[in-house]
């Protein structure tokens, strides 16, 4: 039975421990727990937007908690640290995914402050989706599901992305 | 009294393991209350399955039909000989479901409120609610049109034109004309099971022995099952279904409002079947971090049905 799901930030489902580390965050910079973080071009965290990928300083960490602005640059926030083993599962932009999309490459989609795959955008490529929800768990997804659940990890490159 | 919502968001992070940013609450000791839920309620799901189990990485069912009538034959004739049809085969393969849970030691320390280290218990309750999710779900898409679980036909839990065994006979169904659950409804129901068919298109009557509904049917269900009279006419006919002994079973877990099933006893022709490999079991395990607290529940299970004649449904109003 289709249905449309809710999205919410990515989830770690699977991988090594997620190890965390101090940053400063960016003056002007908030963000909700669970979204990606990068780094801007002096180190800074920086929330990710719509679209990031290998070439606007990629994805580098979680954000364990909410963030208000601080209001300078010399704010310490603890986030997790992602690493290319790390599978998330999040939610699709606003459409349905096949088997067809596992193994394949796509950009992300940041909207109010929920982190989302968009398999509209192959142009912008961030993760790599390596399941689809009706088949990890096909008695809660189904294949029609819209914003379908899925399964992905950050590549390599953007994990390692020079901060922008 | 007056009261303060101090909860102002539902934004959560998770990064795979239970840590402190993700529980200040727990950690902090001017709460008067930290309560983890407990949710009392029983299991539904498998009482609608024949349960068995199997070391075997897949099971294979056939069955093959009986024979067809005898014929007028003189001793003195060759003897008239009849031919079996093999029937749907179905591969039951059991695959395997796992959930882990990981905690950072210095939570499960300075938890004020001993709730973190209950939280293995989720892990009990994450395999209940797959149970009764994998349990329902056949029952929850029985009239869909894209259905991922099929019969040994290929064919919805509930569907129509399913062909019989024998190709000559035509087709059988096992929904009903859809209609909101009234007597004449679960009559007719009733009736159809009666007249069901061998793979030959022979009778081979069933007994109706209750109906399954959604909660949002339970009282009507109760109407038209237990009242003395025919429900919402002037007669005062008796209601006839409280001759056949029929019981209602509510499964909370089905989702439409409207669905509604019939079923026979669970008998060996009660073919719908769960096989468990492996019994849900929770162990630890090394995550590569000494102060990470590891644990995880592992099961293998598998679902199928042969030949759905047990079960009849109607898509309701």
């Amino acid at each position: 039975m289709a249905a449309t799901l809710t999205p919410k930030n990515p989830e770690l489902v699977s991988g090594p421990v997620m190890a965390t580390i101090e940053k400063l965050i960016l003056n002007g910079q908030s963000w909700n727990a669970g979204q990606f973080l990068n780094l801007d071009a002096n180190g800074l965290l920086n929330s990710c937007a719509s679209d990031d990928d290998a070439g606007t300083g990629g994805i580098k960490y979680l954000a364990l908690s909410d963030q208000t602005d601080p209001g300078n640059s010399t704010t310490l926030e603890e986030v997790g640290i992602i690493e290319s083993d790390h599978i998330f599962e999040g939610n699709e932009l606003d459409g349905t995914v096949a088997d067809a999309n596992i193994g394949d490459q796509y950009g992300i989609d940041v909207t109010s402050n929920v982190v989302t795959v968009d398999v509209g955008d192959t142009s912008n490529p961030a993760v790599v989706i390596t399941d689809i929800g009706n088949r990890f768990s096909p008695a809660e997804y189904a294949s029609d599901d819209i914003k379908a659940r899925v399964r992905f990890r950050i590549l390599t490159v953007c994990l390692e992305a020079t901060p922008a | 009294m007056s009261t303060t919502a101090s909860a102002v968001t539902n934004t959560f992070s998770a990064p795979g393991v239970l840590m402190a940013e993700n529980f200040a609450d727990v950690l902090d000791s001017r709460f008067a209350f930290v309560k983890r839920r407990m949710w009392q309620e029983p299991v539904e799901g498998l009482k609608f399955w024949n349960v068995l189990s199997t070391n075997k990485a897949y099971e294979k069912h056939s069955y093959v039909t009986s024979a067809g009538i005898v014929p007028k034959s003189r001793d003195v004739d060759e003897m008239p000989l009849t031919n079996i049809i093999q029937g749907f085969d179905q591969t039951y393969t059991p695959e395997t479901y796992r959930l882990g849970l990981r905690i950072e030691q210095r939570l499960r320390e300075t938890d004020q409120f001993r709730v973190i280290d209950k939280q293995m218990q989720d892990l009990n309750q994450s395999t209940r609610d797959t149970i009764e999710l994998s349990a329902v779900l056949p029952f929850n898409t029985a009239f869909s049109t894209t259905v991922e679980w099929t019969c040994a036909d290929g064919m919805n839990l509930c569907d129509k034109l399913r062909k019989y065994e024998d190709p000559s006979v035509g087709t059988w169904d096992n929904e009903e004309t859809s209609s909101v659950m009234t007597q004449a409804a679960v009559a007719t129901m009733r009736l159809n099971f009666r007249k069901n068919k061998s793979e030959r298109g022979r009778r081979r009557p069933l007994i109706m022995d209750k109906i399954i509904i959604p909660s949002d049917l339970e009282d009507t269900a109760i109407t038209v099952l237990k009242s003395v009279q025919k429900a919402g006419v002037s007669l005062n006919d008796k209601n006839f279904l409280t001759e056949y002994g029929l019981s209602y079973q509510v499964w909370n877990y089905l989702t439409s409002s409207t669905y509604w099933f019939g079923s026979t006893k669970k008998d060996s022709n009660y073919e719908l079947f769960w096989y468990w490999g492996v019994k849900p079991t929770v162990n630890s395990y090394d995550c590569g971090n000494p102060n990470v607290y590891c644990k995880y529940i592992r099961m293998v299970f598998g679902t199928g049905a042969d030949r759905p004649h047990s079960i009849r449904g109607n898509v309701g109003v």
